[in-house]
């Protein structure tokens, strides 16, 4: 399909136009939110320079992250729809990131969400959103310092392991949405090309093809969350020290905190391989209930190396290397030879590589 | 109560400490004073666990709590000089983590009270200022109404009402029979208190 179908398909099915855009907008939020929101740069405020240059600056920060979405429009329909459409989910994006709340806000956000759900020409569209994004680029820079001052209280107790696991699980939700989110994205795309591999091949029960196929996307995925965990792991290690927290409990919290992020991934993973491949009900059962001890193994083994990895800083990236790599040949091989039965094998392995890597941390800093 | 006995450790290639002693009885209050680099911290992290002496041994109520013997850490409260606890956590969350690993109840709310921390501790601790930040810390130090106080530089970015609130709860530290060691460069601090001084320099205890 070319770009120009897609987009004359999309002005015919208005409900599936929203949804591609939501599609664009949410994952690529928390993006947007790092370039309007990154503390290190709010030092430059007190400089003797006009606040234009800034939101300048990040508009077109905005406009490079919007450029996909822009080029997909301006093949489709033109130069002036492309830039409607960079233009208007840049304002989007700033608009969500600011929280409306006074009437300029909503007027705004109004006029974005009009420019994209009238069904205007090209140039008018972009006349509507370009004020309306200039506006939410400037209510985002003006209020990013105030942000995020408060957080709706999540219980962080129960057993020294637990707690601590919770609230490494807090930290990602708040802190590492885009490692979160390009987790989710990439657990998504291996479950596509599982359903395409299954069609390509005919098969029908795509269980151990899925498990093959997801060991190395979903490595892939949970990297992002393991060097979430293990970072916020270092700078823990004065605390966990000080409270007697011992290297087992450490380390079965993080191994903990990423097999429930690796078994997120793993129900995007199947997820992706049911609606796409559309499999029985049964089969659709069993690869979902296969995904997700999958996945919860695969990010325990994947956070093992991570947290191994640390106790060497000046090696730490080669060893994360090596240490990834195996783990993805152990799940490819595994489930290549021993199809679904790899799934408790991989389970025990996570478990026996806590012990050992248990028995090797350090109380303290390393 | 606390005995750190002949404890030396070498980071780099430097020796940092070199057979330190120190004691600390029940019921007393010790101050580390040195000049920068003297070795006051790195002897507080040692003690708090946070670093493992290369030689020598850190004893609290008579039980070892050098490197792997961790259980009796949970005895003892530590403000670090530079606390830096998970920013994306709020206040509470951090003192509700801190009571889970200690296995210990939360603090009182007349704790709360006194250190001042209710109004802002249900925001995230990247968004504190540095006092506020110190106080939510020496609040999850509190937690479990430990033995033993280990407090660096406790009063930078305190206000002048945060250091009055500090003198008075090492007091009641005293009082109870708890013990506390901590380093600092606040002579006025250290004049309120009623502390045993020990002087450091280049890793040696010189008084």
């Amino acid at each position: 399909m070319s770009a120009r179908d897609a987009t004359a398909a999309l002005r015919g099915a208005p409900v599936v136009a929203a949804l591609l855009w939501i599609a664009w907008l949410a994952p690529t939020t928390p993006i947007a939110g790092v370039l309007l929101e990154a503390p290190s740069s709010f030092l430059l405020r007190s400089l003797p320079v006009p606040r234009w240059h800034f939101w300048a600056v990040q508009g077109a920060q905005l406009l490079v992250l919007e450029l996909p979405w822009a080029v997909l429009w301006g093949r489709g329909e033109g130069i002036a729809s492309g830039m409607h459409a960079a233009v208007a989910a840049a304002g989007v994006h700033a608009m969500v990131i600011a929280r409306p709340r006074t009437a300029v806000d909503l007027a705004a956000s109004i006029a974005l969400v009009a420019s994209v759900g009238a069904p205007l020409p090209g140039p008018a569209a972009l006349a509507l959103a370009l004020p309306a994004a200039l506006l939410a680029v400037a209510i985002a820079w003006t209020r990013a310092p105030g942000r995020d001052a408060r957080a709706r209280a999540v219980r962080v107790g129960g057993r020294p392991a637990v707690a601590l696991a919770r609230a490494y699980l807090v930290s990602l939700a708040r802190g590492e949405a885009a490692a979160l989110w390009r987790g989710l994205l990439i657990a998504a795309a291996g479950g596509g090309a599982t359903a395409l591999a299954a069609r390509a091949n005919q098969i029908a029960a795509a269980g151990a093809l899925s498990l093959g196929i997801s060991g190395a996307f979903l490595v892939v995925a949970t990297g992002g969350l393991a060097a979430s965990i293990a970072r916020a792991d270092r700078q823990q290690r004065w605390l966990l020290a000080a409270t007697g927290t011992g290297p087992g409990t450490r380390m079965a919290a993080a191994a903990g905190a990423a097999a429930i992020g690796g078994a997120l991934l793993g129900v995007v993973h199947a997820a992706a391989v049911i609606a796409i491949a559309a499999p029985s009900t049964g089969a659709a059962v069993r690869l979902l209930a296969g995904s997700i001890p999958w996945g919860a193994a695969v990010a325990a083994l994947v956070q093992e190396v991570h947290v191994a990895a640390a106790r060497a800083p000046d090696r730490a990236t080669g060893w994360v290397v090596a240490g990834t790599i195996g783990v993805v040949m152990v799940a490819t091989i595994g489930a290549a030879t021993l199809g679904e039965l790899a799934i408790p094998v991989l389970v025990v392995a996570g478990a026996v590589g806590l012990g050992v890597a248990a028995e090797g941390e350090p109380t303290g800093e390393p | 109560m606390l005995r750190v006995c002949e404890v030396g450790i070498r980071l780099g290639r430097r020796r940092v400490l070199d057979r330190v002693s120190v004691a600390c009885g029940a019921g007393e209050t010790v101050v580390v004073l040195g000049e920068n680099g003297a070795g006051k911290s790195t002897l507080l992290r040692i003690v708090t666990g946070v670093l493992a002496p290369d030689e020598g041994d850190v004893l609290l109520d008579g039980e070892s709590i050098v490197g792997r013997r961790v259980a009796g850490r949970r005895r003892l409260g530590y403000v670090p000089e530079a606390a830096e606890p998970l920013p994306q956590l709020t206040g509470e969350e951090l003192v509700a983590l801190v009571a889970a690993l200690k296995r210990a109840p939360p603090p009182g709310a007349d704790l709360v009270d006194r250190l001042g921390t209710a109004s802002f501790q249900a925001q995230r601790i990247g968004s504190m200022s540095l006092g506020q930040r110190r106080r939510i810390c020496l609040l999850a130090a509190l937690v479990g109404a430990p033995s033993l106080l280990v407090l660096d530089e406790p009063t930078n970015g305190l206000d002048p009402d945060g250091v009055a609130m500090l003198v008075g709860l090492l007091a009641e530290q005293r009082a109870r029979g708890g013990a506390a060691i901590l380093a600092t460069h606040d002579m006025d601090f250290v004049a309120a208190l009623d502390a045993r001084p020990v002087a450091l320099s280049a890793g040696r205890v010189v008084g």
